[in-house]
């Protein structure tokens, strides 16, 4: 089948999974990011990072050598928002950009500002690697930015994991305080992408990591109604909306996840068993996911193409179902493990598929 | 054990159970104006209480936040009672020099494993992150650690867990000092690979590691004494 056939085909499949619907196959998603990708065509990882048409190379790169499959649009890690609220990033040369924490003391918040959507930080830089790509790959075929680093994950990395974590224990006034600015400061940047993307969204899409760690309790007091406040606004305009959280849960917090009200779970934990997402919510949310990055760069490819079926098996009967690692494809990831995952997929993933 | 001794020791374990940093505080103080030595109220208050948080958080009845703000306030009653515990000359279960390797720079995995060596009454000195093998090599010597433990979560940055113990062996003090590493792309192969002494699955798993070497370094110690 032509590339670009393929990718439309893929799409479209993966769109019917993401309505709760049965496509013909079961479609796949590779993330992919520049820590892998910017090996793959031997630069490092920092000018990949620093220079637009370096990351459209590999990305490009890599959509070639694997049927149009992997990520294309601006990457910059999980350092644009921070960004924006006036953090310092640390660029590394082998390693993604991070941002440094920016608030020493929690009492800070009151001082801190709503940033600009358009203009904070390094908001510009993704606006123009986003226009870059666009005109020279076409719209069609950029991811159309509706991914945002969700508010709890900006709060977390203003403060610094450990230390937010320990401030929702002993300093609850201030950590809403600071959730209700990121969540403002969300609305308003996906506002703005929603603005700059050259295609017209039908989903919108959050990452939080780190509300996995939360007792029940705390998930409902700390991290529902924010992302719910986000969420809510765009069910009315009809888009689907994607949540990825890969924290591992507890099963009682785990419990909570449809109060989300979200369409669609992306890569969540590897370490949690596919089965058990399905059990849980598959008639309720789509699945996206789960085979381990960790397992597609260690094993065989008799072992992936095992692990795939396995996979299948347990995410795809019924529909809603899109298959994919549980995160990134990682650093020394074999390609022929990639290739032997994506054949299986197509091999195992023909619909009527059973348990 | 008088009765207020008693009480004593259980208002600083409960100071951590209920994350009450003022009352922690006093109940340090109060301990050892009452003559309660520093080991005593470290170990039998302030890491009982740490104990209690650890296992509430294996069993899930309490989650990250309540254990790393447990061994947040733990540290805060170590610092009360440190220059205590030195004029006793106290023995602790061991000294643990931890750290995430250079080009690393997240720290969640590295501090639920202090808090929980801690609570078990180990003496550790956090490096914090993006830590340089010479630092690490430096530590290790100057605080005579029994224990090296890295942590890493990228699979980019844990093979410069090997170049740590690399400067560990040329200095000489790998023969004294055991090596322990965890963190989520590490593996029980790669950990015997690169020639650490133990790969800690999770903190609790890497606790149970380190006092079993402490224990056999005893039975060593003592053994080496009966023979004098």
């Amino acid at each position: 089948m032509p590339f670009r056939d393929f990718v439309d085909l893929n799409n479209s499949r993966i769109e019917t999974a993401l309505r709760l619907e049965q496509p013909d196959q079961v479609p796949i998603q590779v993330y992919t990011a520049g820590d892998y990708l910017s090996r793959f065509i031997g630069v490092k990882p920092v000018e990949y990072y620093r220079d637009a048409k370096i990351m459209l190379a590999a990305q490009m790169a890599f959509r070639r050598r694997f049927y149009g499959l992997g990520c294309l649009g601006p990457d910059y890690s999980v350092v644009i928002e921070p960004s924006a609220f006036g953090a310092s990033v640390i660029w590394r040369e082998m390693e993604p950009p991070f941002p440094k924490p920016l608030l020493s003391n929690l009492e800070d918040v009151e001082k801190l500002e709503v940033p600009d959507p358009y203009s904070a930080g390094l908001i510009p830089a993704l606006i123009s690697t986003y226009r870059y790509m666009v005109e020279k790959v076409g719209e069609r075929y950029v991811d159309p930015l509706t991914g945002a680093l969700g508010p709890f994950d900006i709060a977390v990395l203003l403060r610094g994991t450990s230390q937010f974590l320990i401030d929702i224990a002993m300093k609850r006034d201030l950590v809403h305080k600071l959730l209700e600015k990121t969540t403002k400061f969300c609305e308003e940047f996906i506002k703005a992408r929603e603005a700059i993307s050259e295609v017209e969204w039908t989903t919108v899409y959050l990452g939080d990591d780190y509300p996995a760690f939360l007792s029940p309790n705390d998930f409902r007091e700390f991290y529902i109604p924010y992302a719910r406040s986000i969420f809510d606004k765009y069910k009315k305009k009809g888009r689907l909306c994607l949540w990825h959280c890969d924290g591992k849960f507890s099963e009682r917090t785990l419990a909570l996840i449809p109060e989300l009200g979200i369409d669609g779970f992306l890569w969540p934990c590897p370490d949690i068993d596919l089965s058990v997402y399905k059990k849980s919510f598959g008639k309720k949310m789509a699945l996206m996911g789960n085979l381990h990055s960790h397992l597609l760069m260690r094993s065989t490819p008799a072992e992936v193409d095992a692990a795939v079926k396995d996979q299948i098996k347990k995410g795809a009967p019924g529909g809603g179902y899109v298959f994919s690692l549980g995160g990134e494809v990682i650093h020394g990831t074999p390609p022929d493990n990639i290739e032997t995952m994506i054949r299986a997929v197509e091999k195992y993933g023909k619909y009527p598929v059973s348990p | 054990m008088a009765s207020n001794e008693k009480q004593l020791l259980h208002d600083l374990s409960e100071s951590i159970v209920n994350l009450d940093a003022d009352r922690l505080r006093r109940s340090v103080e109060t301990a050892i104006s009452s003559g309660i030595s520093a080991y005593d109220a470290l170990m039998n208050g302030v890491a009982k209480g740490m104990d209690a948080i650890g296992k509430m958080y294996e069993n899930g009845d309490c989650f990250l936040p309540e254990l790393l703000a447990a061994g947040d306030l733990m540290k805060t009653g170590l610092q009360i009672l440190e220059p205590h515990l030195k004029a006793e000359k106290a023995e602790m279960s061991g000294r643990v020099i931890i750290g995430t390797v250079q080009g690393d720079l997240h720290d969640l995995g590295k501090n639920i494993v202090i808090a929980v060596l801690r609570s078990a009454g180990f003496e550790v000195y956090d490096l914090g992150v993006d830590v340089a093998s010479d630092r690490f090599v430096e530590k290790v010597r100057e605080e005579r650690g029994d224990i090296l433990a890295m942590s890493s979560l990228l699979t980019t940055t844990c093979p410069y867990m090997r170049q740590v113990i690399a400067a560990l062996t040329k200095t000489g003090i790998r023969k004294t000092a055991k090596v322990v590493i965890g963190g989520l792309p590490v593996t029980e192969d790669f950990a015997r690979e690169i020639g650490a002494d133990a790969y800690g699955k999770d903190a609790f798993d890497g606790l149970a590691k380190i006092k079993a070497f402490m224990k056999t370094r005893r039975i060593g110690i003592q053994a080496s004494e009966a023979r004098k």
